[in-house]
C-alpha cells in the first residue's frame, strides 16, 4: 500500500465519526426541520456516485483502448463504489422524501435517471461476475455505453414533471447550513479515494496470485 | 485484522453516540414566517398541528443507521478478501521457494 | 464495407428462408405475448387508457430480445462467427450485416403486432401512419444496434441467454421512454406534431449515437 493511504484513511474515518456532531451543530431548515439533516449524507453520496460513475466509465474507455489491466482493476472498483454509493443515495433520498414531500418516490428527471444508473451498474457487476473469461472486455463495454446514455436517460425522463430540489441550493446555503455539506463532501470523497485503492490493491494481488499460479503450472 | 476490528468498533460507538446526539436535539424556536394570504395551502411543517407531522427521528436514523451499515458492511468485505489474497499469495511464494530450493 | 454488409444480410436471409425457425418463433412469441397481455389487462372490451402503445413495444423489446439470443446462438453452434471474424471483411462491416438481419426480422414482427395490438385493444395506432413508422423505425433501430452488439459480446460469455436483457434492457431505457411515448401521443385525438417531434428527434440521436459508437467498440470486444 502506498504511504498516504494510512493517514488518509485515518483521517477519513475520525471525520466520517464526528460528522454527526458536525452535522449536530448545523440550523435547523426552517421548512423541513429535523429530517432535512439526511441532506448531508444523501448529497455526498449521489455525488460519489456520479464520480464513480466517471471513473468506471473513462476507465473502461482506457481499458479498451489500450488493453492494460491496471484500467480494468480501476473500472472495477469504481463500479463496485458506484453500486454501494448508489444504494446509499437511493436508500437515503426516498426516507428524506417521505417527511419533505409526503411519498417515497416520485418517477422525475433525476430520481429516475439515478435508478437507471444505477441498475446499469448493477449489471456491470452481474456481467463481471456470472460472464464467465473474457467478461472484462464486455463489462468495458458496457461501461462505455452506460456513460454514453446518461444525457439521453436525463433528458428522456426529463419530459415527466420534476420536484426535485433546484441545483441552486447549494451556493446559497447560509454558512451554517454550508460547512458540514461541505465537511461531508469531503470526507466521503477520501472514503471514496480510500475505497478505490483498497479494492484496486485486492484485485492486483489476486492477479499476482493468479500469475504464480500459472507459473507453478508451467514447471 | 484484530487491529481493523478494533478501530471499527470504536468507530460505531462514536458514530453511535453522535447519531443519537442529534436526534436527541429539540428543534430551536424558529422566527415565523408570516403565511402571506393568498398562499393558505401551504403551512410550513413548524406551524402544523402536532398529530398530522410524521415522526421525523425514525427515518433520520433509519437513514444515518443504514448509511453506516452499508459502509461498514463492504469495508469488511474488501478487508476480508484483501486478507485472505495476501494470505495466499504468502503461501504460494513459500512453495515456489521450498520448490526452487529442491 | 457495405458490400460485405449486404453478403451477410443475404446470408442470414438464405439460411432463415430455407429453415424459418428464428422467424416462426419470434412472431409467434411476440402475438403470445399481446395475447397474454390481452388476457391481463383488456376488462370488458377495453384495455386501459394508452395501454397499447407500452404493450406494443413492451411485445417488440421481447421479441427483440428473443431474436438476437437465437441468431447468435445459431451462429455459435455452427462456428460461423469465428469463421466471419477471421474471414478479410472489416468488423464494422459484419456488425452492420448483422444488425440489418435482425431489423428485417423486427420489422417483421412489427407489421404483425401493430395491427394485432390497434385491434385487441382498439387503439387508433393507424391514425398517423407516417409518424408511427418514424417512431417505429428509429426506435426500432436504436434496440438492434445495441443488441446486435451485446448478443455478439456475449457469444462466447457464460449465462448468456439471461445477462442479454440484464444488459440491453437498462440501456435501452430512453428507446422505451420515447418509443411509448411517441406511439401514446400518437393515439391521442389531436395530434401534438411538437410533442412527436421531439421524441423522433431524441431517437434519431439515440441511434446516430449508439450505432457510431457500437461500430468503433465492435472490434475492440470482438478480438481476443
Amino acid at each position: 500500500m502506498p504511504k498516504w493511504f494510512t493517514p488518509v484513511a485515518v483521517m477519513c474515518g475520525a471525520m466520517l465519526a464526528a460528522s454527526p456532531l458536525v452535522i449536530a451543530s448545523a440550523d435547523y431548515e426552517s421548512t423541513m426541520g429535523l429530517v432535512q439533516k439526511i441532506f448531508y449524507y444523501h448529497m455526498p453520496s449521489a455525488w460519489m456516485f456520479l464520480i464513480a460513475a466517471m471513473v468506471c466509465g473513462v476507465a473502461s474507455i482506457r481499458f479498451l483502448a489500450t488493453g492494460d489491466p491496471r484500467h480494468d482493476r480501476t473500472a472495477l472498483a469504481a463500479g463496485e463504489l458506484l453500486v454501494v454509493f448508489g444504494l446509499i443515495t437511493l436508500v437515503t433520498g426516498p426516507l428524506w422524501a417521505r417527511k419533505a414531500w409526503g411519498t417515497f418516490w416520485i418517477w422525475d428527471a433525476r430520481t429516475t435517471s439515478s435508478l437507471v444508473s444505477w441498475m446499469i451498474g448493477c449489471a456491470y457487476l452481474i456481467l463481471r461476475r456470472y460472464g464467465g473469461p473474457g467478461s472484462e472486455k464486455l463489462a468495458a463495454a458496457l461501461a462505455l455505453f452506460g456513460m454514453a446514455n446518461v444525457p439521453f436517460i436525463y433528458i428522456s425522463v426529463n419530459y415527466w414533471r420534476t420536484i426535485h430540489p433546484a441545483t441552486t441550493v447549494v451556493p446559497k446555503l447560509p454558512f451554517t447550513m454550508g460547512f458540514p455539506l461541505w465537511f461531508c463532501v469531503t470526507t466521503f470523497a477520501l472514503l471514496f479515494v480510500v475505497l478505490l485503492k483498497l479494492r484496486v490493491r485486492v484485485e492486483e494481488q489476486q492477479a499476482q496470485v493468479d500469475a504464480l499460479y500459472l507459473s507453478l503450472d508451467e514447471r | 485484522m484484530k487491529m481493523l476490528k478494533r478501530w471499527c468498533a470504536v468507530l460505531s460507538l462514536v458514530l453511535a453516540c453522535g447519531v443519537f446526539s442529534v436526534a436527541a436535539q429539540q428543534p430551536s424556536p424558529q422566527p415565523q414566517p408570516q403565511p402571506s394570504q393568498q398562499n393558505n395551502d401551504w403551512i410550513p411543517i413548524n406551524q402544523l398541528p402536532p398529530q398530522e407531522q410524521m415522526a421525523a427521528a425514525p427515518l433520520l436514523i433509519g437513514a444515518y443507521v443504514f448509511v453506516l451499515v452499508v459502509l461498514f458492511a463492504y469495508v469488511f468485505r474488501v478487508a476480508r478478501r484483501l486478507q485472505s489474497v495476501q494470505q495466499e499469495l504468502d503461501r504460494l511464494g513459500s512453495t515456489l521457494k521450498q520448490g526452487g530450493r529442491a | 464495407m457495405m458490400r460485405v454488409a449486404w453478403l451477410i444480410l443475404r446470408k442470414d436471409l438464405t439460411v432463415e428462408v430455407r429453415s424459418r425457425e428464428i422467424a416462426y418463433t419470434t412472431l409467434f412469441f411476440a402475438v403470445s405475448c399481446v395475447l397474454v397481455f390481452a388476457f391481463a389487462l383488456v376488462r370488458e372490451g377495453r384495455g386501459p387508457e394508452d395501454g397499447a402503445a407500452g404493450i406494443l413495444w413492451i411485445a417488440v423489446m421481447f421479441a427483440g430480445n428473443l431474436a438476437l439470443g437465437r441468431t447468435f446462438e445459431r451462429e455459435r453452434q455452427s462456428e460461423t462467427l469465428r469463421a466471419l471474424l477471421l474471414a478479410p471483411a472489416s468488423r464494422p462491416a459484419v456488425y452492420v450485416g448483422k444488425l440489418l438481419g435482425i431489423l428485417v426480422l423486427l420489422f417483421g414482427t412489427e407489421l404483425l403486432l401493430v395491427p394485432l395490438v390497434a385491434l385487441l385493444f382498439q387503439a387508433r395506432l393507424l391514425a398517423h401512419p407516417f409518424w408511427l413508422i418514424a417512431i417505429m423505425t428509429t426506435g426500432t433501430v436504436g434496440f438492434a444496434a445495441v443488441g446486435t452488439l451485446f448478443a455478439a459480446m456475449l457469444v462466447r460469455a457464460r449465462s448468456r441467454d439471461v445477462l442479454l436483457p440484464v444488459l440491453l434492457y437498462p440501456i435501452t431505457v430512453p428507446v422505451i421512454i420515447a418509443g411509448v411515448r411517441g406511439t401514446a401521443t400518437l393515439l391521442q385525438p389531436e395530434l401534438e406534431t411538437g410533442i412527436i417531434r421531439f421524441w423522433f428527434a431524441l431517437l434519431v440521436t439515440f441511434d446516430v449515437v449508439f450505432v457510431t459508437l457500437a461500430l468503433w467498440t465492435f472490434e475492440a470486444v470482438m478480438t481476443d
